[in-house]
C-alpha cells in the first residue's frame, strides 16, 4: 500500500488513458476540423495541452503535494463541496462509461454483430472492477504490461508505407475543414488528449521521488508522438476529401494490412485497443472514486468500488447505438476540457487565496 | 485465493462461451468470391443485374447466382433465398463492372461496398469488356478452377510486377475523392479459352470514358506509376531497314513530375507541365541491324528506345486530354503549386485538357544479357 508510483509507470498509465477510443476517429477529426495539413494544428493542440499540464505542475508546487481535497476543504465549507464531488463522481462515471461502451459498439459493428454488447460490456466492467479493487500503484502496473501489448502495433503502419504519397499531404495548411475554423472544431482534435487531468487524483500517490510531472508530460508527449506518427501516415494514405468521409480512419488502415498467412487484420488488432479502454474506464472510475471516498471515508472496502462500477454498467445501457455514443462521448469529452482548465486554475486562486490570508494572519500576530 | 480462483475460472468460462452468440462456422457460410454488376437492359430506370460466385469447398466448382435487382444488397437478399449456406462477403476478392454500367457510373453501386465493414479494401475494380455474367458463370478454364481463382490470380501476377496499376477498391476510392486525381481500373475481356487484361480502363469521377489498350499498357504504366518489374516491347521505326524490334525485361521505372509555369493559369492560358521518366532494363530481345558490341551503336540503340516511348507517351497524354481524365495525378502536382483559391475555381479537368505536357524519357539498357554482339 505505501508504495508510490515512479515516473515511468505514471507515463505509461497517462499514455494508456489517453489512447482510448478517440484515437480510431481522430485522423478524420484533424482531418474534418482543421483541414488540410491538420497535424500541425495537432502538435499545436499539444502544446496547449501541455501547457494545461504546466498549470497542474504549479498547484502541486503552490500546494506542496496537498491533495485537491485537502487544499479545498481548508477554505471551503463541506456543504459547497460535498454535492460538487459528487456531481463530478457521477460526470466521471459518465465518461468512463461512454469510452467502454462506445469501443464495443465499433467491436459489434465489425466482428460481433449479432451479440448482446451489454453482455461483452459487462465482463469489461468486470475486469474494470478487479483493477479498481486494486491500489493505483497495481493499475499503474497494469497499464505498464498492457502498454507493452499496444506499442508494436505502431510499426503497422510501415505496411501503409508503399502507397504513402507526400503529394496528398497538399501544399496548404488549414483550408477546406467540413465545417469552417471555429473554435469548437479544434475542440473536437483537443478530445483525444483527454486524460492527462487525472494526474490530480495522483497527487496522494507519489512523492518528491516519484517524479510525478515528468512521468505525466513524458506519457502525454509519447502520446502526441505516436498520433503525429498515425496522423501523417493517414494523411498520406488517403487522399483528403477521402479522409473526411471515414468514419474510423484507423479501422482502413488497418484493413489494407495483408500478409501471406493472414488478411483482414483488423478484427485482431482491434481487439488489442480494449487495453487503451480499459485503463482509461479504470481511470474515470478510479476518479470518481476518489470523489465518492471524500465523502464517505468509512465505508466497508470494496463497496464504494462495486457501486461505482455497477454505475459505469448501468449507464452503459445508456448509449445503445453507435452515432448516439459517439454523440453523447462528445458531448462529455467537451465538459472534461473545460473541467480540465478550470480546476487547476480554481486550485491556484484558492491556493493564492490562502497564502493571502497566511500573510495577513502572520502580520496581526 | 480460492473464492478468486473459482471466480477466475467461471469468468474465463463466460468468456469462452460469449463466442457462441455470434457463430461463424465456415462450412456454414458461403463465401462470395466475386460480385458481378451490370445494366439488364436499356434506359433509364433499367435494373441491376447481378451475379455472384461463390466457390465450393473442393475448390473445383463455384455456384452461381443471378437476379435483377434495384441494388447490390437486395440481389444478395434475393440469392439468400435461394442458398443453402448464408452467404458472407468476408472472402471477396473482386468486383465486376459491365461495361455499360461502367459508362453510366459505378460510385452508387461502391456505396455499399466501402460502407460494409465486412468487405476489404483490397478487392479488385474490373471493368468486363464481354458479359461479365458469362464470365463468371463459365467454369472450364484451363488457368484455374474456377472464374474467381482465375481472375484473382491473373489481376494479381499483373498488378504486382507493375505492368497494371492495382486497381483496388482503395486506390480506387482514394482516386475517385481526391480532387487531382481520377481513378482508373483493368479490363478485363473474355477469349475463348481464357480471360485476358485488354487494357486500362479511364475514369473521369465515376465514369467510364476512355480505355487505354492493352499493347500500350507498359507505356501507361510508366506515366502512371513506377515500374518495378516489367517487361516492355517496343518497335522502333528507323531509316535502316523496317521496323526493328527491342524488347525490355526486368523494366523499372520512375517517374518525375514538374509543374513548369502556372502563369496566367486564370486568364485560361494553358499550364506547362514537363514529365520525366527514368527506365531501364535488361535487353534480352533485339531484332535489328545495331551492333551492340559498338559503345556508339549502344548509345544509339537507347536515343531511338527514347523517342519511341517518348512519342507513345505523348499519345497516351492526348488520349487523357481528350476524354479530360487524369489518372496520372498531375492535378496533385498542379494543386501543390498554387493558392488554394485559385485552385478552388480551377476546372482542372477543362484546364488538364489544354495543358502543354511534356515527356521527357531516360533510358538505360542495364545489360545485354548474354551475347556479346
Amino acid at each position: 500500500m505505501n508504495e508510490k508510483l515512479s515516473a515511468f509507470h505514471i507515463a505509461t498509465l497517462i499514455y494508456m488513458i489517453e489512447n482510448n477510443i478517440v484515437l480510431f476517429a481522430l485522423p478524420r477529426l484533424v482531418a474534418e476540423n482543421m483541414g488540410t495539413n491538420g497535424w500541425v494544428g495537432y502538435i499545436f493542440l499539444a502544446l496547449v495541452s501541455t501547457g494545461n499540464i504546466l498549470l497542474y505542475l504549479v498547484v502541486y508546487r503552490m500546494g506542496k503535494g496537498r491533495s485537491m481535497f485537502d487544499i479545498l476543504e481548508k477554505s471551503l465549507s463541506k456543504w459547497i463541496l460535498y454535492p460538487v464531488y459528487a456531481g463530478l463522481a457521477v460526470f466521471y462515471i459518465m465518461i468512463a462509461s461512454f469510452v467502454g461502451k462506445n469501443f464495443f459498439l465499433i467491436f459489434q459493428m465489425i466482428s460481433f454483430q449479432t451479440s448482446n454488447v451489454m453482455f461483452i460490456f459487462l465482463l469489461f466492467c468486470i475486469m474494470v472492477y478487479f483493477l479498481l479493487i486494486k491500489p493505483v500503484y497495481n493499475i499503474s502496473k497494469a497499464a505498464t504490461v498492457f502498454a507493452f501489448m499496444t506499442w508494436w502495433t505502431l510499426l503497422l503502419t510501415s505496411y501503409q508505407a508503399r502507397e504513402w504519397k507526400l503529394i496528398r499531404l497538399t501544399s496548404y495548411f488549414f483550408e477546406d475543414p467540413a465545417g469552417g475554423q471555429v473554435l469548437h472544431n479544434w475542440a473536437e482534435v483537443y478530445t483525444s488528449f483527454i486524460g492527462y487531468e487525472l494526474c490530480i487524483f495522483l497527487f496522494p500517490y507519489v512523492n518528491k521521488k516519484s517524479k510525478l510531472f515528468k512521468g505525466v508530460l513524458y506519457g502525454h508527449l509519447l502520446t502526441a508522438l505516436a498520433q503525429v506518427i498515425v496522423l501523417l501516415t493517414a494523411f498520406g494514405f488517403f487522399s483528403f476529401q477521402q479522409l473526411q468521409s471515414l468514419l474510423y480512419p484507423i479501422i482502413d488502415m488497418l484493413d489494407f494490412i495483408e500478409m501471406p498467412f493472414i488478411n483482414r487484420v483488423e478484427n485482431l488488432v482491434f481487439v488489442i485497443f480494449v487495453f487503451g479502454n480499459l485503463i482509461s474506464t479504470t481511470m474515470f472510475s478510479f476518479a470518481s472514486l476518489s470523489m465518492v471516498k471524500r465523502i464517505f471515508p468509512k465505508t466497508r472496502p470494496k463497496r464504494l468500488e462495486f457501486l461505482i462500477v455497477l454505475g459505469v454498467f448501468i449507464v452503459g445501457f445508456y448509449s445503445k447505438y453507435l452515432s448516439q455514443s459517439e454523440y453523447q462521448l462528445r458531448r462529455v469529452l467537451f465538459t472534461e476540457i473545460g473541467i480540465a482548465f478550470i480546476l487547476p486554475m480554481l486550485l491556484i486562486l484558492v491556493l493564492l487565496f490562502q497564502k493571502l490570508r497566511e500573510r495577513m494572519n502572520s502580520h496581526e500576530h | 485465493m480460492s473464492i478468486n480462483k473459482r471466480l477466475l475460472m467461471t469468468l474465463t468460462a463466460v468468456m469462452l462461451l460469449t463466442g457462441c452468440t455470434d457463430q461463424h462456422i465456415i462450412e456454414r457460410a458461403g463465401f462470395v468470391r466475386t460480385i458481378a454488376y451490370d445494366l439488364s437492359g436499356e434506359g433509364e430506370n433499367t435494373k441491376l443485374r447481378v451475379t455472384v460466385s461463390i466457390p465450393k469447398s473442393n475448390h473445383e466448382d463455384a455456384i452461381v447466382y443471378t437476379t435483377m435487382a434495384e441494388s447490390g444488397k437486395k440481389a444478395k437478399m434475393i440469392f439468400d433465398r435461394q442458398n443453402n449456406r448464408r452467404l458472407v462477403n468476408g472472402q471477396l476478392r473482386q468486383v465486376v463492372f459491365g461495361e455499360r454500367l461502367a459508362r453510366r457510373g459505378v460510385w452508387s453501386n461502391m456505396d455499399t461496398l466501402t460502407r460494409d465493414p465486412s468487405i476489404g479494401s483490397r478487392l479488385h475494380i474490373i471493368v468486363a469488356e464481354s458479359d461479365p455474367h458469362h464470365i463468371l458463370i463459365r467454369n472450364d478454364y484451363p488457368q484455374g478452377p474456377t472464374a474467381g481463382e482465375y481472375l484473382d490470380t491473373l489481376i494479381r501476377t499483373e498488378a504486382k510486377s507493375g505492368e497494371i496499376p492495382d486497381t483496388t477498391l482503395y486506390t480506387f476510392t482514394r482516386d475517385y475523392y481526391d480532387d487531382g486525381i481520377d481513378p482508373v481500373a483493368t479490363i478485363l475481356k473474355e477469349e475463348k479459352d481464357s480471360l485476358s487484361v485488354d487494357g486500362i480502363a479511364l475514369f473521369k469521377n465515376d465514369q467510364y470514358v476512355g480505355k487505354i489498350d492493352a499493347n500500350d499498357r507498359m507505356f501507361f504504366a510508366l506515366l502512371h506509376h513506377g515500374v518495378r518489374a516489367g517487361d516492355l516491347n517496343v518497335g522502333i521505326q528507323t531509316d535502316r531497314n523496317a521496323e526493328e524490334q527491342a524488347t525490355l525485361e526486368y523494366l523499372s521505372s520512375k517517374r518525375r513530375i514538374k509543374v513548369l509555369s502556372t502563369r496566367d493559369i486564370r486568364e485560361g492560358r494553358p499550364i506547362q507541365v514537363a514529365l520525366r521518366i527514368r527506365l531501364s532494363g535488361s535487353l534480352l530481345e533485339y531484332i535489328g541491324a545495331l551492333d551492340m558490341k559498338k559503345r556508339t551503336d549502344q548509345r544509339k540503340l537507347e536515343a531511338e528506345l527514347e523517342k519511341t516511348i517518348n512519342r507513345k507517351c505523348q499519345k497516351l497524354i492526348d488520349l487523357m486530354q481528350e476524354k479530360k481524365s487524369d489518372p496520372m495525378g498531375i492535378g496533385q502536382y498542379v494543386r501543390n503549386s498554387i493558392p488554394h483559391s485559385v485552385w478552388k475555381q480551377l476546372k482542372w479537368e477543362e484546364v488538364f485538357s489544354k495543358a502543354d505536357i511534356s515527356v521527357h524519357v531516360d533510358v538505360k539498357i542495364r545489360d545485354y544479357g548474354k551475347m556479346l554482339h
